[in-house]
């Protein structure tokens, strides 16, 4: 719900700035128009997980379809798994949409709190290395593993007919039956063409080298953010680490480049969707389509 | 040793006759992107070329177990998984994933 309105408000945002870009049939190819934005300052702020509000996000599972889909895959696998003689094989417990600890956006972090605690780390990556220093991993069965996606790199359970892509595979497919036959990777290759043409935008392009003068004057030399967030970090966060970081963040700040960042490529992205519509009701259509045989399948079993 | 015998087995304890319960092995776990256009590799190393498919923030990962690689902004654990959404499989590192996977691969 909150996603659909401030995707709802920035697109109302973007027209009252004049932005229409309309575009149908043959246009699909041609080069993308740079969007009208609104004032820097009146586009709304950034935060952790922002690239989950983007308008291609709408042709995706909400964090609720994902949860009804990864349980009622969770049956159909574990069938599978029985089937191919795993009888005691339980599925995991569908886990909580996680803490987006970046804007999700080619920029990267956007928030005070994490670049002083953690600069470039992620949070969730080292508490995952403590534990395994504390012991808590477990080696993979790969005959299990096989099993479960069907890749030979761990073997093949003797004497079993393992279905293509695995026990996973199957019910993805499964859950996919009676669906269009959507292009899965549009959306994909359209968030990626939309990123292109954002870092190449004549205002992003600027604001990014206001953000590298204002770097400067902290003292770190950097073009854009990726090279500062991307260079080679020591494996937990240093003082080092955490001043550049919240010196990045500080900078975002002062020259509002997340939201020109995003208000940019949310019009890259309503330019696309719109000379995409067709494909991309096609996706939708099959998302609606996977959370309805999920729910049969919850219902009904596999 | 499978793990579904693991669990089976490892589910109670009886321990000096108190009753202690393991945590039971996970087959998977379900995550995500927390980047976008994140590179799905075919190894898991930045320098492998073989780029097998994008994750995108609103994509849904199932993590299968996790294997040292090249080093990403200080992680050098990269996971074995599956973009549900695409159907693709193949290696990132850990610092473009969330979801905590304990099993190696």
């Amino acid at each position: 719900m909150k996603q659909h309105q401030w995707v709802a408000g920035l697109a109302a945002l973007l027209l009252l700035a004049g932005c229409g870009d309309e575009a149908s049939g043959d246009a699909a190819n041609e080069p993308l128009v740079p969007p009208s934005l609104a004032p820097a300052s009146a586009l709304p702020e950034v935060s952790d997980g922002a690239a989950l509000e983007l308008p291609l996000a709408a042709y995706r599972h909400s964090a609720e379809q994902a949860t009804v889909i990864s349980r009622a895959e969770g049956l159909i696998i574990q069938q599978c798994m029985r089937r191919l003689g795993f009888a005691t094989w339980q599925p995991p417990a569908p886990a909580r949409q996680g803490r987006l600890w970046t804007s999700g956006l080619d920029l990267g972090i956007v928030d005070m709190e994490q670049a002083t605690r953690y600069g470039y780390h992620s949070p969730e990556s080292i508490a995952a290395d403590a534990e395994r220093r504390g012991g808590a991993t477990r080696k993979a069965d790969h005959a299990e593993l096989a099993a479960l996606t069907g890749d030979d790199e761990f073997g093949v359970p003797p004497g079993k007919d393992v279905p293509a892509g695995g026990c996973s595979g199957e019910a993805a497919r499964k859950l996919r039956e009676g669906g269009p036959d959507a292009d899965v990777e549009l959306d994909g290759r359209l968030s990626e063409q939309a990123g292109k043409a954002t870092a190449a935008d004549e205002r992003v392009v600027t604001v990014v080298a206001a953000w590298s003068e204002c770097m400067a004057a902290a003292g770190h030399r950097y073009r854009t953010p990726a090279e500062a967030a991307g260079q080679e970090w020591a494996p937990t966060p240093t003082a080092a680490e955490r001043a550049i970081a919240t010196a990045d963040v500080r900078c975002k700040e002062q020259t509002r480049l997340p939201q020109i960042w995003f208000g940019v490529q949310a019009g890259y992205e309503n330019q696309l969707i719109a000379r995409n519509r067709e494909a991309l009701d096609e996706v939708r259509a099959q998302v609606e389509n996977e959370v309805e045989r999920a729910g049969q399948v919850l219902a009904n079993g596999a | 040793m499978r793990k579904a015998k693991i669990f089976a087995g490892a589910a109670v304890l009886a321990l000096g006759g108190s009753l202690a319960v393991a945590a039971p092995a996970v087959a998977y776990v379900d995550g995500g992107y927390s980047g976008s256009n994140v590179r799905i590799r075919q190894t898991p190393n930045t320098s492998d070329t073989r780029v097998l498919g994008l994750g995108q923030t609103s994509h849904t990962a199932r993590l299968w177990c996790f294997t040292p690689g090249s080093t990403v902004s200080g992680d050098p654990w990269w996971d074995y998984h599956t973009n549900r959404n695409t159907g693709k499989v193949g290696y990132s590192s850990e610092t473009l994933l969330w979801g905590n996977i304990q099993t190696e691969c």
